[in-house]
């Protein structure tokens, strides 16, 4: 690969001289190969006319050695260049090993390009290649070219796209031509780095007729992250690639910024309805996905980390509500709930009326219906006043607990039911009305809770 | 819980015949009586006035035992309601410690909108809008009714 690359550019008889980018040793392409013999690194460059790599390299990374100018370089092909023959002579070097991987350049967006060989057994012949292949399908008839050009398309095909956008001149535009997308080189390039990076996808049905070919894969660029559908594509490279501004291209498939997706993720996690928010569609992330972009994104909060006191008062109130309860009052003795007396509704306890309300299920309650009293004088359904009390020893109206002292009641019932407008002959026993009330708890509630029951406990 | 629903039934019904100021009610969906659409007119004498907030009752299956919770879908700038997704309105009678079963959603209604109209900063949720609120009344009133004329008026 590397020798086409560079092929056109070796006049006939010229020996090739490598150099180790660790070692910057330097020697004979066709007596040491391509790994350096001082240092058996791999990170190693053919030099070439318009490249000097030890001169680059003391100013810094190798200009993209092999991928620049390749356009007008197809005039002087040389027209008996073998492509293939290095391939059996770097295998012969190798010790018939099949394969060599190999550093082979630098894309234009910072990635490398790690490219590994394939050696078959010396036979050109594709049919007899003992070799796995990425697919099996016959290659496609060979487009026509014009130009003397012994490169074959195929292998056109592929510098494309390992480089991708980047390569410009003839070939690029064959494969524009050839492909019915309107994507870009970069959007296309990402899309190949998608199939698991195995190289190009082109390679099966464009593959070499030697029984040589190669798996490329790219390093250090990272996967653009793709989400939901594919309604948010990020590329970061996506601006860096160069076009050729001489020739007409399809547009640039317009790239969502980060913080476009970003947003998008966020519009995502809105629950439907909101207005101006779109409803989750059935694509939508996965829960877990969600729950995590969104930790990342509250502000202040950070994994387990909090920043602000908004973040802190919010992870709080999520702890409060998740347990249940909280600091509610305990459930009541189950004796005492038995212990409460029942008696038959009379007119006094229904204001005067033939029916009241139980102010639990809101049933009525009619004279003579059997109810169950609580200390506080409240009257209920027993079967609603014990559901109650059974998970809060409070009176449903006035909080009031209905063992007197100690006990379960011994935190509650809270003071602030004591304020209770209608609590009609409630016994405010010194024991209630000196419960210590806990102010960090008790702020929540504040005057308006208070307020509130107030208003409750009068108006029902 | 076949009586809550029955008690739900009855508050729904007591709640539209004779809805509470400025509030009106009506089910998100006609086959689910524990989700309610709440239209809350913005009070006069506040920040919110002119504004429409819609808000989601929704009642625990286990109501009355069990408070509902209160959230506002139109965005809202107040001390008591979550800044976020959510818009979680802070009512001190909804917390499961402060609930009973005797309280009622008219009364529910009824308190979220006297928040409204009276912030509770010592119990906010959002504590940076409840500094402002204590702070610089204008800046808060100022900003409270930018939202409503941003988001609470069709």
């Amino acid at each position: 690969m590397a020798d086409l690359l560079r092929g056109p550019q070796v006049r006939p008889g010229q020996r090739e001289m490598a150099f180790c980018h660790e070692c910057r040793d330097e020697w004979y392409t066709n007596e040491h190969g391509l790994i350096c013999p001082e240092c058996h690194s791999e990170f190693t460059e053919i030099m070439e006319d318009n490249n000097d790599p030890p001169g680059a390299a003391a100013h810094g990374p190798p200009p993209f050695p092999h991928y620049h100018d390749h356009d007008h370089d197809h005039d002087h092909h040389d027209h008996d260049h073998d492509p293939y023959a290095r391939y059996e002579s770097m295998r012969a070097e190798r010790g018939g090993r099949n394969t060599l991987d190999y550093t082979s350049g630098l894309l234009p967006d910072g990635r490398f390009v790690r490219t590994r060989l394939f050696f078959g057994p010396g036979d050109r012949h594709p049919s007899t290649s003992p070799y796995p292949r990425h697919q099996e399908q016959p290659p496609p008839p060979i487009p026509e070219r014009n130009g003397p050009s012994e490169t074959p398309p195929e292998l056109m095909q592929i510098l494309q796209n390992i480089v991708g956008g980047g390569f410009g001149g003839e070939g690029f535009r064959q494969r524009r031509s050839s492909s019915s997308r309107s994507g870009d080189g970069a959007a296309d390039r990402s899309r190949n780095d998608d199939m698991g990076n195995i190289g190009p996808p082109h390679l099966g049905r464009h593959r070499p007729r030697a029984e040589a070919y190669e798996i490329t894969m790219a390093f250090g660029g990272g996967e653009p992250p793709r989400l939901g559908n594919g309604r948010f594509v990020h590329s970061p490279n996506a601006r860096l690639s160069p076009r050729d501004a001489n020739q007409a291209q399809p547009t640039i498939e317009p790239v969502d910024a980060l913080s476009t997706l970003i947003g998008g993720l966020l519009q995502q996690m809105h629950p439907p309805g909101i207005p101006g928010h779109r409803s989750p569609g059935p694509d939508e992330l996965s829960g877990a996905f969600t729950a995590m972009v969104a930790s990342f994104l509250t502000p202040g909060v950070a994994g387990d980390a909090v920043y602000t006191q908004e973040a802190l008062d919010r992870v709080m109130s999520q702890l409060m509500e998740q347990h249940t309860g909280g600091n509610a009052p305990g459930p009541a003795p189950e004796e005492a709930i038995a212990a409460l007396p029942k008696k038959k509704a009379d007119r006094s306890m229904l204001d005067g009326k033939d029916e009241g309300d139980c102010s639990v299920c809101m049933d009525s309650v009619s004279v003579g219906s059997e109810v169950t009293n609580l200390p506080c004088g409240h009257w209920f359904h027993e079967h609603c006043v014990s559901m109650w009390l059974r998970e809060h020893n409070t009176c449903p109206i006035c909080r009031k607990g209905i063992t007197p002292n100690g006990e379960e009641a011994r935190q509650q019932p809270r003071p602030s039911g004591a304020t209770s407008g209608t609590a009609s002959g409630a016994s405010t026993s010194p024991s209630d009305r000196s419960a210590p009330r806990n102010e960090s708890e008790g702020s929540g509630g504040g005057s308006l809770g208070g307020r509130v029951r107030q208003w409750f406990s009068s108006g029902s | 819980m076949a009586g809550g629903q029955k008690r739900i039934g009855k508050e729904l019904a007591e709640v539209t015949k004779d809805p509470p100021e400025g509030i009106t009610v009506s089910l998100v969906s006609e086959a689910d009586i524990y989700n309610w659409d709440i239209q809350l007119e913005g009070p006069e004498d506040s920040p919110y006035a002119g504004g429409t907030f819609k808000l989601l009752l929704a009642l625990p299956t286990d109501y009355p035992f069990k408070p509902p919770t209160l959230n506002f879908k139109t965005k809202v700038y107040h001390p008591n309601v979550s800044n976020d997704d959510k818009g979680s309105m802070c009512l001190g009678m909804l917390r499961s410690e402060e609930w009973k079963p005797s309280s009622k959603i008219s009364g529910v209604l009824r308190t979220a909108r006297n928040l409204l109209i009276e912030p509770n900063p010592d119990d906010a949720v959002e504590t940076q809008i409840a500094e402002q609120y204590k702070s610089s009344r204008k800046d808060f009133d100022k900003i409270a009714r930018d939202w409503t004329k941003k988001y609470a008026k069709a």
